[in-house]
């Protein structure tokens, strides 16, 4: 992982109450790659994403996008600096439209016309839909709702918790195909949390696997893939 | 045949102010779950100073500005003030803020402009069957009601505040400022409440003038379903020219008993309010 990587977390600390849930993370992730952020539940994973969302308080650490220090920023403004973020189980907002929940993304952007257009066309199903409330959409459909709104407002780094959990094999693999493509076509940089870590390995560039909120194990996503003393140690299959 | 259109024709009145308050009541119950109790209290402050504002200048329609202007400043520092901080405790300690607000404020209320009723003029002429003051009334609270529709339906801001009501966390990080869309809610909605306390004050303002409409615009709220700005309005109708019929026909000491019986009922038969449909089971 190169030093100037567009987002970058240095020896990230957080915990709940006297519990560690990270203890001293550091990642990077080039710009226009894929990372993968595996293990086993508990691991900090989620918690790994909070923080970086601004949900959780580091307790210390940095964490970096490009120039920018996304520390202790509040959640309202890392959307405004570019950092979108798909939390676990889509956070797809039932109570509105499928419209509203796009729109909702980019509200403050003034070319966010054309953005919803092209989101509509990288999702038709979306745009079948559009009137309908989002609590008629089915997991599968809520992931590309999710995956949609977060780049309604042009995110330079898209964070994805658990996009796989609850959807069949099929929809597991349309969703992975289609971040793959999101990246080559538009440069999007991804930090992609996964328990999946087959499915994840499999669309992703690097591969870091937490264990007890530590990094256990940092490599490319091939020679992961290809290890097994770590898959059989870490992630149990 | 006359004397029943008089009666329902005074009870849509009634029914106006009545589902205005219950207007103000679901736009803060529907953002933050807290039943608003110092709801009247706060449109009697306002009514207080459209009161003081009037007898200074003159003018009946400045001191009605200056009420609504003063409910979205009281409004707006209440959340901000008292009720932001004790809500990531329970919901439960800002209800009984409220209510400490709702006796603090008539207090203060009697201690700055005395426990005397004083005279508070109608904003048109009120004499005879549904005179101008009450379609005044109606108007003001419809008219109201399709600004508020617009605002939360059709506009950027409507759509942060459904959001940031609806799933707080996900509106943040997808850049809604929550906090500000709560304290704008609870400002909005102290703005409709001193509107239905600038119709419902007349005659006469004394600190206790706004305590039974306070109740029946809450049973109002209940009737029509604590989750539906609609039928909030529709139960405030509905109860208005109910009680308008029960005062006119049975005699006018029987309307708290009516509402309550009409409350009763309805919970017992649709306990989430008269229209509020069944909710889609969440997967």
């Amino acid at each position: 992982m190169s030093e100037n990587a567009l987002f970058r977390v240095e020896d990230l600390v957080a915990s709940y109450g006297a519990v560690k849930a990270l203890n001293g993370v550091s990642l990077s992730v080039a710009e226009g790659s894929i990372c993968a952020v595996l293990g086993a539940n508990g691991a900090g994973k989620t918690t790994l994403l909070r923080t970086v969302s601004g949900l959780k308080r580091a307790d210390s650490g940095r964490i970096w996008l490009g120039d920018t220090d996304l520390t202790r920023c509040a959640p309202e403004r890392l959307a405004r600096l570019g950092v979108a973020h798909v939390p676990e189980g889509a956070g797809i907002i039932v109570e509105l439209t499928v419209e509203e929940n796009l729109r909702l993304g980019g509200l403050w952007r003034s070319d966010r016309a054309a953005t919803l257009s092209s989101t509509y066309d990288l999702f038709p199903i979306l745009r079948e839909r559009r009137n309908q409330p989002a609590s008629n959409l089915s997991g599968g459909e809520r992931q590309m709702l999710a995956i949609g709104r977060a780049l309604m407002c042009r995110p330079r780094i898209l964070l994805l918790d658990e996009p796989s959990l609850g959807l069949a094999p099929m929809a597991t693999r349309q969703l992975m195909d289609l971040i793959r493509q999101l990246c080559a076509d538009t440069g999007l940089t991804v930090l992609l949390v996964e328990q999946n870590a087959n499915s994840a390995l499999s669309i992703a560039d690097e591969g870091v696997v937490l264990n007890l909120g530590t990094i256990a194990v940092s490599d490319t996503a091939d020679r992961l893939l290809s290890d097994d003393q770590m898959r059989h140690a870490y992630l149990g299959f | 045949m006359d004397y029943f259109t008089n009666l329902t024709l005074n009870g849509v009145a009634e029914g106006a102010i009545y589902a205005a308050l219950a207007l103000s009541l679901i736009i803060i119950y529907q953002a933050t779950r807290v039943v608003n109790f110092a709801q009247p209290a706060l449109a009697l402050i306002a009514a207080y100073i459209a009161l003081t504002v009037t007898t200074a200048s003159g003018s009946y329609w400045l001191g009605f500005a200056a009420a609504l202007v003063s409910g979205l400043l009281m409004g707006s520092v209440t959340e901000r003030l008292l009720i932001r901080p004790v809500q990531k405790t329970s919901q439960l300690s800002a209800i009984i803020i409220t209510l400490g607000l709702l006796l603090l404020l008539q207090g203060v209320a009697g201690m700055i402009w005395s426990n005397e009723p004083h005279s508070f003029s109608y904003p048109m002429d009120f004499e005879g069957r549904f005179s101008p003051a009450d379609i005044f009334g109606v108007a003001a609270v419809l008219g109201t009601a399709m600004l508020l529709f617009a605002l939360y339906r059709w506009t950027p801001l409507g759509l942060r505040m459904r959001a940031a009501a609806a799933h707080p966390e996900m509106a943040r990080m997808l850049g809604v400022r929550v906090g500000l869309m709560l304290t704008l809610g609870w400002g909005i909605a102290t703005v409709v409440g001193a509107l239905a306390g600038m119709l419902a004050a007349p005659p006469f303002v004394y600190p206790n003038v706004l305590d039974s409409v306070f109740v029946y615009g809450l049973a109002a709220a209940v009737i029509g379903g604590l989750d539906n700005p609609f039928g909030s309005l529709l139960g405030g109708f509905i109860l208005g020219i109910s009680l308008s019929f029960v005062s006119g026909y049975l005699g006018p000491e029987l309307m708290p008993l009516a509402a309550l019986i009409i409350l009763i009922l309805v919970l017992s038969v649709r306990p989430d309010g008269l229209f509020t449909r069944p909710k889609a089971r969440k997967v």
